[in-house]
C-alpha cells in the first residue's frame, strides 16, 4: 500500500512527529469487511458522529480507518477531496498531552511562533483525526475531546485564547483496547458516550485466511493454516500474554514465508517467540504449530 | 535421560490442548484416579484426560514427549469426532438391523451404555467399538494434525512390535488381536493370510469402512455388530467357574437384556480370554461413563440457572421460559468442548417428571402460575437427583478426583534430606463466587473510621501524580529561567544552553501485592470482642483434628449474634485493604489457602491482579470459610507464580495466618512441625530469588518461636489483638511498599 507518511510542521518539537502519522492516501487501503462497520461508519460520518474503534491489537482497526477516510475523501465526488491529508493518525503514549494534540508556541530565533498540533489542523482542514490507543493519553487530552465530540463542535485553544470552530468535514475517531488496559487506564463513561461504538474482533478462520493471503502473497492453503493457527494460539489468552496473537503477526509470518524461511520457524520467530516471554507457553505454542502444520 | 515425566511436562501439555480444544483441560495423572475404573496408561473422564506419570518408550526425549502429544491428541479425538455424541436414535436410523431389546430408554442408561447393553457380552461391544474407534480417531488425526503423523507413525509401529503373534492364540483372541493389530496399521492382507479361523476377514472388512474421511461415530458402531457377530460364530470364551454377571457399571444386567441367551451358553463370557491389551498411547475409555460426565455437567449448569432464582416470585413468563431454557431441554451451553447440541438429555427428560416430563410442559404452558412453579420445582427435584445419581456413579467409577477445578504440581523442600521432591504437591485453584454483599456492608460499617483513616494514610503515600521537569530539551511550556539564561547567553556571545522547556511528567508507583489467606481450620475459632456481652458459649462443633491456635485454650465466649470468628477480621482486613489499595492504585490480589495432604491443597481465588475491585470480589471474599490444614509452601510458590506475571518493579506477598504451617502428611510425622517450617521457609527464600518481599503476619501469640525459623525478624509481625489486624495490615503494607 503506498501511503505517503508525511512530517508535521511542527518538526521541532520532536515527539509529535514520532508518533503522529499523516496520510495523503492516493491509494485505496485494501480492507476486508467482518460485518458491517463499512454502513455503521459511513452513517456515523454522514451524521458527524464521533466514532469509538474497540478491539484487540493487530485486528484491522487502523486500516479500517485509512479505508473509511479514502471512501470519504477519495472515492466520493465531493468538495471533500481536495483536503490534502484526510487522516492524521496520532500514536497516543503515555506523556501524550493536551497541549502535543493542540499545538504549542516553538522558539524560532528571537521570537516564538505558534505551532498547530495534530489536533487542530484536522480541525482546521475538516480531515478524520485518529486518536490511537487514547487511554495512554494523559487525562488533560479528554477536555480538548469532549468540546469536540458534542454539539459545540469546537476546540479550546488556551494557550493562544482562541476558541476553533471545527471544520464541517472534520469527524473524531478513537481507538481503545479493553483488553490489556489496567483498572488504572479506562475510559471514563462520560467520555465513551460521546462515541458511536464499533467492536472489532479477529476474523473467523476463512476471512483471515483470505487477508493473510491477499497481505503476503502465500498461498491460500497455507494462509488457511496460519489462520487456524492463530485461532488456536488466542486459546491460550490468559497464559503469560494479554493477547492473542494478532492478525498483523499472522501476515508477518506469512510473509517470512513468502522469502523462503520455513513455516515453522516463521512460526516460532513471528508467533511463539513474539507473542510471549514465557519459555513454556512458548513451547506450548510451538507444540500446537507443529501438530497443525503438515 | 530421555525419559519424560508428567510433571514436567504438564504444563506444556496443558497449554497444548487447551490452545487445540479451545478450553481449559486437566492433565492428571493416571494413578490420580481412585475408583474401581483404573485403566491402562491413558483416559478421559469428561473433564480430563489422565497420562502416565512418565514415558520412556523410545530413547530419544522429543519422541518420548511425542508419546504424550498424540496421546493427548487421541484423548482429544474422541471429543472432537463424535464419540460421546453417540445417540441411540440415531444409531437406529443409521443401523436399521440393530438388535432390539425392546427397552426403552431411561435416564438411568445412557446411550452409549444402551448400545453395549445390546449385546450378549456388553464389555465385549465396548472393547470393539473402542478399539474401531480408536482407529477412526487416529486416521481423523492424520488429516486434522498433519504435523502429528511422524509421532502417530512411531508410536503405531512401535505397539506393533509389542503384539503378541495372533497364530499363538486362541480362535477368540486371534480374531480380536488380528483387529488390533489392523487398527495399528499391519496389512490387512497379511492378517488375513496368518487368519486360521477364516473369519478375520469380515471383521477387517468391516473395519475398513473407517477409513472412509467422512466416518462418524455410527460407522464404527455398524462395524462393531459385524465384529460382534463374527466373534459369536467362533464362539465365545466362558468360564468354568459359574462368576456372577454383571452389566458394566457393576449392576447385574437387567433380566430383559439377556432373556432369551441364557439357554446357548450357561457359563458367564470369560473377560480374561478376551486379550488383546490397549495400546499405551490410546489407553482406555469407558465412554458411557463419559456420557454421563457430560450429563451431569449439563444438569449442574442447570441447576445453577433454577437455583439462583426465587421460583415463587418470577413472573409466569419467566417462569416459563426459566423452564424452557434451564431444564434439560436446551443444555448445549453446558456441553463440554463445544460439542453440539445435546439431544439425548431431552429423551432422558422423557418419562422422568411422572406425567409432568417437559413435552408435557411445552404443551400444556397455561398462564397459571403456581402451576408453572410447581412444575419448575419438580424439574429442579428430578434434576437434583439425576445430579446425585451421575455423581455417585462417577464418583464409583474414578475415584474423588477433584474434577472441576485446575491442578498445578509444585515441588517441595525436604528439609531432612535437603533435597526438593519433585511436583509432590498438587494444588487446585478453586475461585471464589457467592452472592453475600451483606458482608461488605458490615466491614463498612464497623470499620468506618478505621476504612477513612487507612485511606488517607494511603493517600497520604501517593506519590504526587505529576513532576514537573524544569530545564528540560523538549516540553509543553517554556522555561522562563532557561529563555532569560540562554538570551543572556547569546548575547554574551556564547553558546546558548538548549534546555529551555519544563514539562511535567507522570510518577508512578509500581507494586503489585498479593494477600494470601490462611483458611485452616482454627481460623473458625471465635474472638472476644471487649465491648460485647457476655454470651452463651459457642456450641461444640467436636474434635477438630486441625485446631492447633492459642485459642484452643479456655473455653470462649463469643458474642452472640453474629459470633465473629478469626477469619471473619481476617477477611475484614482484607477488605479495608482492597479499598484502600485502590486510592493507591496499585495491583493486588486476595487469595485464600487450606488444603488436606499434598494432593489436595487448595487455593481459593477471591481477586486476581487484574480484575477490577467490584461486588464480585466483594461476595468472594465473603466466601472464605474456615477449611481444613495449613500447607503453606505449595501456597505461597502458587502465589509467587501469581506475581511472577506481574510486570512491575516492586513485588509485595503478604501472608496472614493464624498458626503454623500444619498438614497431616507435611513431613514424615504428622507431629514433626519443622518439616512444614522448613518448607515454608523455602518458599519464602523462592519469593526473596525472585525479587519478592513477603512479609507473615501471624495473630498467634506463640508466633515468634517459629516465624523466628522461617522468616528474617524484619519480616514478620505477630499481633497480640486480634482486632488490631486491620490497622497492623495496613501499617506492614505501607512500610513494605514506601
Amino acid at each position: 500500500m503506498a501511503q505517503a507518511k508525511t512530517f508535521d510542521n511542527a518538526a521541532a518539537a520532536g515527539h509529535i512527529t514520532s508518533s503522529t502519522t499523516s496520510h495523503r492516501l492516493d491509494q485505496e487501503p485494501w480492507y476486508l469487511p467482518i460485518g458491517d462497520e463499512v454502513e455503521v461508519f459511513t452513517a456515523a460520518y454522514a451524521a458527524r458522529l464521533p466514532v469509538l474503534l474497540k478491539g484487540p491489537t493487530g485486528c484491522g482497526k487502523t486500516r479500517f480507518v485509512e479505508t473509511m477516510a479514502w471512501k470519504l475523501y477519495r472515492d466520493a465526488h465531493t468538495s471533500r477531496r481536495v483536503v490534502e491529508t484526510p487522516l492524521i493518525t496520532v500514536a497516543c503514549h503515555e506523556d501524550l498531552t493536551a497541549t502535543d494534540l493542540v499545538g504549542r508556541y516553538l522558539l524560532n530565533g528571537e521570537e516564538t511562533v505558534w505551532a498547530d498540533g495534530p489536533l487542530t489542523r484536522a480541525v482546521r482542514t475538516g480531515a478524520i483525526c485518529y486518536l490511537d490507543e487514547i487511554v495512554e493519553a494523559r487525562k488533560d487530552t479528554t477536555v480538548v475531546i469532549h468540546s469536540l465530540t458534542d454539539h459545540r463542535r469546537m476546540l479550546p485553544i488556551d494557550k493562544k485564547g482562541e476558541l476553533l470552530d471545527a471544520h464541517a468535514d472534520f469527524l473524531l475517531v478513537i481507538s481503545y483496547n479493553p483488553g490489556y488496559q489496567s483498572v488504572l487506564k479506562d475510559l471514563k463513561p462520560s467520555t465513551r458516550q460521546r462515541f458511536v461504538s464499533l467492536e472489532f474482533t479477529y476474523p473467523d478462520v476463512a476471512k483471515e485466511a483470505d487477508i493473510i493471503a491477499h497481505e503476503s502473497g502465500v498461498a491460500i492453503q497455507d494462509a488457511e493454516k496460519l489462520a487456524l493457527i492463530g485461532a488456536k494460539v488466542r486459546n491460550l489468552r490468559e497464559h503469560g500474554f494479554e493477547e492473542g496473537v494478532s492478525t498483523r503477526l499472522l501476515i508477518y509470518t506469512a510473509q517470512l514465508i513468502t522469502g523462503g524461511i520455513s513455516p515453522r520457524r516463521a512460526c516460532d520467530v513471528a508467533i511463539a517467540r513474539a507473542i510471549t516471554d514465557d519459555a513454556e507457553v512458548q513451547r506450548a505454542v510451538q507444540e500446537i504449530v507443529d501438530v497443525l502444520l503438515p | 535421560m530421555t525419559e519424560v515425566h508428567l510433571s514436567d511436562a504438564q504444563r506444556v501439555l496443558a497449554l497444548f490442548t487447551q490452545g487445540l480444544c479451545g478450553r481449559y483441560l486437566h492433565l492428571k495423572p493416571t494413578d490420580a484416579l481412585t475408583g474401581q475404573f483404573r485403566p491402562h496408561g491413558v483416559t478421559t473422564d469428561g473433564t480430563a484426560v489422565y497420562l502416565p506419570p512418565a514415558v520412556s518408550l523410545f530413547d530419544n526425549a522429543r519422541h518420548n514427549f511425542g508419546v504424550y502429544k498424540i496421546a493427548v491428541l487421541h484423548q482429544l479425538g474422541f471429543y472432537e469426532n463424535g464419540t460421546f455424541e453417540f445417540r441411540m436414535r440415531d444409531a437406529r436410523t443409521r443401523i436399521p438391523n440393530l438388535p432390539d431389546l425392546g427397552e426403552e430408554l431411561s435416564e438411568r442408561v445412557l446411550d452409549l451404555e444402551h448400545f453395549f447393553n445390546l449385546w450378549e457380552v456388553p464389555s465385549l461391544a465396548r472393547r470393539l467399538f473402542m478399539m474401531l474407534e480408536d482407529l477412526r480417531i487416529d486416521l481423523a488425526m492424520r488429516v486434522r494434525y498433519p504435523g502429528a503423523i511422524a509421532d502417530l507413525d512411531r508410536a503405531l509401529a512401535r505397539a506393533l512390535t509389542t503384539r503378541p503373534d495372533p497364530a499363538t492364540l486362541n480362535p477368540f483372541a486371534a480374531l480380536l488381536e488380528g483387529l488390533v493389530q489392523y487398527t495399528l496399521g499391519a496389512a490387512a492382507d497379511e492378517l488375513i493370510d496368518n487368519d486360521a479361523t477364516g473369519l478375520l476377514r469380515g471383521m477387517l472388512d468391516a473395519a475398513s469402512s473407517l477409513h472412509d474421511l467422512d466416518a462418524d461415530v455410527y460407522d464404527s458402531a455398524r462395524a462393531t455388530m459385524v465384529c460382534f457377530n463374527v466373534l459369536t460364530h467362533v464362539g465365545l470364551p466362558r468360564k468354568t467357574i459359574a462368576g456372577r454377571k454383571t452389566g458394566i457399571d457393576g449392576r447385574p444386567l437387567s433380566a430383559a437384556s439377556i432373556a432369551g441367551r441364557e439357554g446357548d451358553a450357561a457359563a458367564p463370557f470369560d473377560e480374561d480370554a478376551m486379550g488383546a491389551s490397549p495400546v499405551d498411547f490410546r489407553g482406555e475409555v469407558q465412554p458411557e461413563l463419559v456420557q454421563r460426565q457430560m450429563r451431569l455437567d449439563n444438569i449442574i449448569f442447570a441447576l445453577d440457572g433454577l437455583n439462583a432464582t426465587e421460583l415463587e416470585d418470577l413472573p409466569a413468563e419467566a417462569l416459563d421460559r426459566l423452564i424452557r431454557e434451564h431444564g434439560l431441554k436446551d443444555p448445549s451451553a453446558a456441553q463440554p468442548f463445544g460439542a453440539p447440541q445435546d439431544t439425548r438429555a431431552t429423551e432422558g427428560k422423557r418419562g422422568g417428571i411422572d406425567g409432568g416430563n417437559t413435552g408435557t410442559v411445552d404443551a400444556d404452558i397455561s398462564p397459571d402460575h403456581p402451576s408453572l412453579v410447581k412444575i419448575a420445582q419438580q424439574q429442579r427435584d428430578e434434576l437434583r437427583r439425576f445430579a446425585e445419581l451421575d455423581r455417585a456413579a462417577l464418583r464409583r467409577m474414578f475415584g474423588n478426583a477433584d474434577a472441576a477445578t485446575r491442578s498445578f504440581f509444585y515441588d517441595e523442600w525436604d528439609f531432612h534430606h535437603q533435597i526438593y521432591l519433585k511436583g509432590w504437591c498438587r494444588l487446585f485453584e478453586h475461585r471464589l463466587a457467592g452472592d453475600n454483599l451483606e458482608f461488605i456492608r458490615d466491614v463498612r460499617q464497623r470499620h468506618n473510621l478505621l476504612a477513612h483513616k487507612v485511606k488517607r494514610q494511603f493517600q497520604a503515600i501517593k506519590p504526587e501524580s505529576y513532576l514537573r521537569l524544569r530545564r528540560v530539551r523538549e516540553g509543553d511550556e517554556l522555561d522562563l529561567d532557561g529563555i532569560i539564561e540562554s538570551i543572556v547567553d547569546r548575547r554574551a556571545g556564547r553558546t546558548p544552553d538548549e534546555h529551555l522547556y519544563q514539562r511535567r511528567t507522570k510518577a508512578l508507583r509500581e507494586v503489585s501485592a498479593a494477600f494470601l489467606l490462611d483458611m485452616s481450620a482454627s481460623t473458625d475459632d471465635p474472638i472476644i470482642d471487649p465491648n460485647a456481652p457476655p454470651a452463651p458459649p459457642p456450641k461444640d462443633e467436636g474434635e477438630d483434628a486441625f485446631l492447633y491456635g492459642f485459642w484452643n485454650g479456655a473455653p470462649q465466649r463469643a458474642p452472640e449474634p453474629p459470633r465473629r470468628r478469626v477469619i471473619d477480621v481476617g477477611k475484614e482486613a482484607l477488605a479495608l485493604m482492597c479499598e484502600a489499595l485502590e486510592t493507591l492504585g496499585d495491583g493486588y490480589g486476595v487469595y485464600g489457602f487450606s488444603g488436606y495432604g499434598r494432593d489436595e491443597v487448595e487455593f481459593y481465588v477471591a481477586k486476581e491482579f487484574e480484575e477490577r475491585l467490584n461486588n464480585k470480589v466483594w461476595s468472594a471474599l465473603a466466601e472464605m470459610k474456615p477449611r481444613r490444614s495449613t500447607r503453606m509452601g505449595p501456597a505461597i510458590r502458587h502465589a509467587l507464580k501469581k506475581l511472577g506475571r506481574q510486570e512491575v518493579r516492586q513485588k509485595v506477598l503478604i501472608i496472614v495466618s493464624d498458626g503454623f504451617p500444619q498438614d497431616h502428611d507435611y513431613g514424615p510425622d504428622r507431629t514433626d512441625h519443622e518439616y512444614g517450617i522448613q518448607d515454608t521457609a523455602q518458599a519464602l527464600r523462592e519469593a526473596e530469588q525472585q525479587g519478592v518481599h513477603a512479609f507473615c503476619v501471624t495473630i498467634d501469640r506463640s508466633g515468634h518461636d517459629y516465624l523466628r525459623r522461617m522468616c528474617a525478624a524484619h519480616r514478620y509481625l505477630v499481633i497480640d489483638e486480634v482486632e488490631s489486624l486491620p490497622a497492623e495490615l495496613s501499617k506492614v503494607y505501607r512500610a513494605l511498599t514506601a
